[in-house]
């Protein structure tokens, strides 16, 4: 039996030690591992002389699957791994935008926002759709994103299916889990009491787009007022409210970034510091996108160069005490809900979809990618029909690249609707990699062991 | 009596103090290995095939770290990647090396598949392939690889636990008292260690009892009985040096209240000190005993007692925690 290096692990360089010398890092995105190797080592690793390394060294690498068997495709097992992970999967995952609505009039908005608020009807639908699926008792855990337009616009409805839902999860006797995207603008008032104690929505995403003076160029209201200054102070008052701390809510502020804002991340993650919420919410830097056929995407930086920015970024972020979780990416085995069955996005008309930037988008919304609706369930797509939910079978297509790609495992494919629209979603940490991992060595002053993901 | 319950009471208040310290530590302490080398016998098994091979040292790392994933897959009910990872192994990873080093992998290969079975719930296949893996490391022992010894108790303890987990009661006892013979006489052959030999029988006597809790509460006292008998019937057990809770369980079996809670008293710190099962019985024992008497502060005993037990055992078995409640409630009726 002859082994080989894995197609799938990456060298880095180490911090650099006191005397000077430099050591190696090398990363399985087979496994997530990580660890310091001297530069020695990684030279038998190149040259595949692997029965020259100390035995301690072999278990980890041959454990890392850093070292593997000749014989092996490794990315038909990875792919192979990806479709049986989902079988597996215990866990049902769904998001509901119970409105189309939506203050905001982002320049980058790809939704086509309507006045239609999900009906008694459509959410007992949901309701009932949801039931079905949890009468197969391999799943263990529910867990609902709640979406728009603007959630919020229909806080009502979500906690009359909140309550549902949560009875639901008690009589099946499987855990209940929510979060919601939100644009922030109402995310105030009485009924936060109500959405995070009785919803137990517990994760919050909210964009801003830096300081008001590039925020509120990108996400005005629709009558073009500026909205920062609200959505800010919303929270603000939240994270620093015993609501949020008791209940240990998550909040992520998401920033979707081009060329016309990027020199405003740094002065914002600043703001944030001197504000002091370096420990109370989490950062989000997001390249802009095309979303539908809105052409977002213009002023976008490629890529590579967005890699190279956020790495600056994160390192700013870092100093000024922001955590950032994932900064090496451990081992991904779905790429998103698009390809789990068992997943599905309702939106307030009850129509049904695989992915959530489909519902209220033109081009998106009445396309190949609708799988049916709640009302005619009789008439709904087969998933072979449904282009989006067959990622796993079309990601093998050299055209995507994805079957030559050393960070298939840690990324699954990237955004599958991107794909099919002609767009190249590979994730920045195929470009700044390296970068990352020594990131994450010098936080955790890594000894030669392995490195946490 | 009433005296004995005040020594009780406040041994269990100074309980209190430390606890919640101490119950850190006995929530990880789920039955350890019995072997002071917390490691997996593949590593004394490497050493032992592939001392001056590097390239199979490889293979055998390679195939080792197989099993482990397929292992992890099943302990996390991920039987689609589980099945998929064991036909892999089967397929590809061939028992065709060296005589030694292949009745070493099949003793860790066996093990590994019996696991699967356990969890699809084919309980026979998965004690054929443990005997078939006591039966490699027999054969392991005649090439003088000590560590097989301690390999074979390990798989015969997992024997008692598919036997009580699939219902088979009397082949379960039976299999404990095999377990039990084996274990004597190994504590035997390294009597020179005598410690470890009680750490030896610590760590068996709580693993066996900890699956018993998977069995039907009317039952598991009953299970409890014989395992323990089965134990103490060890010569390792007797002696004047032997632990606290070897005459414990033994008060315990006979129904010995008075002494049993002489024991307890004297010896409460040590034996809630040592983790696994031992403390379940005594708490659960306890609650029995104070639900019988007319001692005016048992309410209150009780409930100390329901409400650490409470917390080992939420980690531990939902039934057992059953069994605590329905004592509680029929005090309160009671009362």
């Amino acid at each position: 039996m002859r082994f080989k290096q894995s197609f799938y692990s990456i060298f880095a360089d180490s911090p650099q030690k006191s005397d000077g010398s430099v050591e190696k890092i090398i990363y399985s995105t087979r496994t997530g591992m990580a660890m310091v190797i001297t530069t020695e080592q990684m030279e038998l690793i190149s040259k595949q002389s692997f029965f020259q390394l100390p035995s301690w060294l072999l278990d980890k690498l041959v454990q890392g699957k850093i070292i593997v068997p000749e014989f092996e495709n490794e990315f038909e097992t990875c792919l192979q791994e990806n479709k049986n992970f989902l079988d597996d999967s215990q866990t049902l995952s769904y998001t509901i935008q119970p409105t189309g609505n939506c203050q905001l009039g982002c320049n980058y908005c790809g939704q086509l926002h309507r006045n239609v608020t999900m009906s008694r009807k459509v959410m007992d639908d949901v309701y009932a759709r949801i039931e079905s699926f949890t009468t197969n008792r391999r799943f263990n855990h529910l867990d609902v994103t709640w979406y728009g337009g603007e959630p919020l616009m229909a806080a009502d409805e979500i906690i009359y299916l909140s309550d549902k839902l949560i009875k639901l999860s008690g009589e099946k006797k499987i855990r209940y889990t929510a979060d919601m995207i939100t644009n922030g603008f109402i995310l105030s008032g009485p009924k936060m009491i109500k959405l995070v104690e009785d919803c137990k929505i517990r994760a919050y995403q909210v964009t801003l787009d830096g300081l008001p003076e590039y925020h509120d160029q990108s996400r005005p209201t629709k009558q073009n007022r500026s909205s920062f200054q609200k959505i800010y102070s919303n929270i603000k008052e939240f994270v620093f409210s015993s609501l949020f701390t008791e209940h240990n809510v998550n909040l992520t502020i998401r920033l979707n970034i081009n060329r016309l804002n990027a020199d405003g991340v740094i002065p914002f993650i600043d703001f944030l510091h001197e504000e002091g919420l370096s420990d109370k919410v989490a950062l989000d830097f997001q390249g802009i996108v095309d979303w539908g056929s809105n052409q977002a995407s213009a002023k976008s930086f490629h890529i590579s160069e967005f890699a190279t920015k956020e790495i600056e970024w994160m390192v700013h972020g870092i100093n000024k005490g922001f955590d950032f979780d994932g900064l090496v990416p451990k081992r991904q085995y779905g790429v998103c809900m698009v390809v789990d069955k068992n997943s599905e996005v309702y939106d307030a008309t009850g129509n049904i979809y695989p992915c959530y930037e489909l519902p209220y988008t033109p081009g998106f919304e009445d396309g190949q990618n609708l799988v049916g609706n709640l009302s005619k369930l009789a008439e709904r797509k087969d998933d072979k029909d449904v282009p989006l939910r067959m990622w796993n079978e079309n990601v093998k297509d050299e055209k995507y690249g994805c079957n030559t790609c050393t960070y298939f495992p840690v990324c699954g494919g990237g955004c599958p609707k991107s794909w099919y629209a002609g767009s190249v979603p590979c994730p920045s940490f195929k470009f700044n990699m390296d970068q990352r991992i020594l990131i994450q060595a010098v936080r955790q002053a890594i000894k030669p062991q392995t490195l946490k993901p | 009596m009433n005296k004995q319950f005040e020594i009780i009471e406040n041994k269990l208040n100074g309980y209190e103090q430390f606890k919640s310290a101490e119950l850190d530590r006995i929530k990880k302490d789920k039955p350890a290995a019995s072997s002071s080398n917390a490691e997996h016998i593949f590593y004394d098994l490497i050493g032992f095939l592939a001392k001056d091979d590097k390239q199979l040292e490889v293979r055998l790392l390679y195939y080792f770290h197989a099993y482990q994933e397929c292992l992890s897959f099943c302990r996390a009910n991920s039987m689609t990647l589980a099945t998929a990872k064991l036909d892999f192994i089967e397929k590809n990873l061939l028992f065709d090396m060296d005589p030694k080093s292949n009745l070493g992998m099949e003793a860790i290969f066996f093990p590994m598949k019996a696991f699967y079975f356990h969890k699809i719930k084919k309980y026979d296949e998965a004690v054929q392939l443990l005997e078939q893996s006591i039966q490699r490391f027999d054969l392991l022992t005649q090439h003088k690889f000590l560590q097989a010894e301690d390999a074979m108790l390990e798989q015969e303890l997992n024997i008692c636990r598919v036997f009580l987990q699939s219902g088979k009661h009397s082949e379960a006892i039976a299999a404990v008292g095999k377990l039990t013979l084996h274990l004597d006489h190994n504590i035997k052959q390294k009597s020179a260690k005598e410690n470890a030999g009680h750490d030896a029988i610590h760590y068996f006597i709580n693993s066996v009892l900890h699956t018993c809790l998977g069995s039907e509460q009317k039952k598991m006292v009953g299970l409890f009985s014989e395992v323990i008998r089965n134990f103490l019937a060890m010569e390792a057990c007797g002696g004047k040096n032997a632990p606290a809770y070897y005459r414990l369980l033994e008060a315990w079996l006979k129904n010995q209240k008075e002494i049993f809670i002489f024991i307890l008293c004297s010896e409460m710190e040590t034996l809630f000190r040592s983790p696994g099962m031992v403390q379940l019985l005594l708490i659960a024992y306890l609650i029995v005993i104070t639900a019988e008497s007319d001692y005016p502060g048992k309410m209150e005993l009780c409930d100390l007692a329901a409400r650490y037990s409470k917390d080992v055992i939420r980690i531990e078995s939902e039934k057992f925690q059953k069994i605590l409640s329905a004592t509680i409630n029929q005090q309160k009726v009671l009362k």
